[in-house]
């Protein structure tokens, strides 16, 4: 037997019950190698020594406080039969879908809500704020806005001139220099 | 629960009771029946019977003294919970060191959740499952009273540098002397792989103490 089988089973031959077919082996090789000899004898003295340290004992509140975890325990069984008898989960999910109703209920309502604005009316500059270099932009359009007349009015003080604006009919709209003004 | 045990003392005996049996001259399985039978004693017997063993298996596994004495709490908490589900074909104490074990296995995987650590830890064992064992006869030796001052320590440590899956192992054989097939089922795994792993934990330990041993 090598040193590396003597190794390799050593388990075997140390904690064997005697019945290890080739336990001659083991027993005419440890005769004969120091070196494996002594690798049994740091194995048995090191394992000695740790069984020789002081046991850890547990801590003086160990019982108290596995006592307290037990009562615990018990507590939640016992809570846990009365709520399978008072239909406890039924109940929760019940609690769940009122909860659930209030807070949706805002959306449930039929109708959108209605939002009242004012129009908002945007003016431009006036000559005397405009940029010199611009104002002469002014002296040519503000005739086309005077001679051409508007159709509605009323359409250009109200919020619908905005949609009329920027509407299809908008872009269908061949007159050239109709410009709304506002502010004027 | 352990509480009552107490209170069931000091009650007056009764002549027509039938005499008590002592928990402590009965066997974990007769004592576990006794348990679900309804004596709450007998839980506590139970725990007086593992408790220092299950906290001093969990120390050298963890390598935490106050961590050993948490997980064992709640070892046993969870006995309580689930005795009604354990197999009493099957033996207690196998059952008990199974949850002691898997509860201090967890323990060292959250611990190593770390990245670097993992892959040390994954390098180590690796190393330690494929390396050739190996021994040398020619070692340097400290003076005698270095030696003594500090074999203890030097031992304990030497566990604690044991591999996760060899330290188990090495813990259960050596130290709570189960057998082969009782460490394959509390481990998880076949005779094949306990007794590798217990040869390859016992080169390792002994490579290390050697110095100091011998």
């Amino acid at each position: 037997m090598t040193c590396s089988e003597f190794l390799e089973r050593f388990s075997d031959f140390h904690d064997g019950d005697g019945s290890l077919p080739d336990r001659g082996a083991f027993v005419r090789h440890l005769e004969g190698c120091p070196s494996c000899r002594r690798y049994e004898r740091v194995l048995v003295r090191g394992v000695a020594v740790l069984r020789e340290a002081d046991a850890l004992e547990p801590r003086g509140d160990f019982r108290d406080r596995l006592r307290h975890s037990l009562y615990h325990l018990d507590e939640e069984r016992r809570r846990g039969s009365l709520t399978r008898d008072g239909g406890g989960p039924l109940a929760i999910a019940a609690v769940g879908l009122l909860l659930a109703l209030l807070a949706w209920s805002p959306l449930l309502r039929a109708g959108d809500p209605s939002v009242d604005l004012p129009a908002i009316m945007a003016g431009g500059p006036t000559p005397a704020e405009m940029h010199p270099l611009f104002r002469h932009l002014d002296r040519e359009i503000a005739p086309l806005t005077r001679a051409a007349p508007t159709r509605n009015a009323a359409l250009w003080s109200h919020s619908n001139a905005l949609l009329l604006e920027h509407s299809p009919l908008r872009a269908r709209s061949s007159e050239s220099g109709f410009v709304r003004t506002e502010g004027r | 629960m352990i509480a009552t045990a107490a209170r069931t003392e000091q009650t007056a005996p009764n002549a027509t009771e039938v005499p008590r049996v002592r928990l402590a001259d009965l066997n974990d399985s007769e004592v576990v029946q006794r348990f679900l039978d309804g004596d709450e004693r007998a839980f506590g017997e139970l725990v007086d019977r593992y408790d220092t063993r299950l906290v001093n298996f969990v120390y050298r596994t963890v390598g935490d003294r106050e961590r050993a004495q948490d997980l064992v709490q709640e070892t046993f908490v969870r006995v309580y919970r689930h005795l009604h589900r354990f197999d009493q074909s099957k033996k207690f104490s196998t059952w008990i060191y199974t949850i002691a074990s898997n509860l201090a296995k967890n323990e060292l995987r959250n611990r190593s959740r770390n990245p670097l650590v993992l892959f040390q830890t994954i390098k180590k064992n690796w190393d330690a499952d494929h390396r050739p064992l190996e021994w040398e006869d020619e070692s340097m030796r400290p003076d005698d009273l270095f030696r003594k001052r500090h074999l203890k320590e030097v031992v304990d440590r030497a566990v604690q540098e044991l591999p996760e899956h060899h330290r188990i192992v090495f813990v259960l054989r050596e130290l709570e002397g189960r057998t082969y097939e009782d460490i394959a089922e509390i481990t998880d795994t076949n005779l094949g792989t306990v007794k590798s792993r217990l040869n390859r934990a016992r080169n390792n330990f002994a490579r290390i103490v050697a110095p100091m041993v011998d």
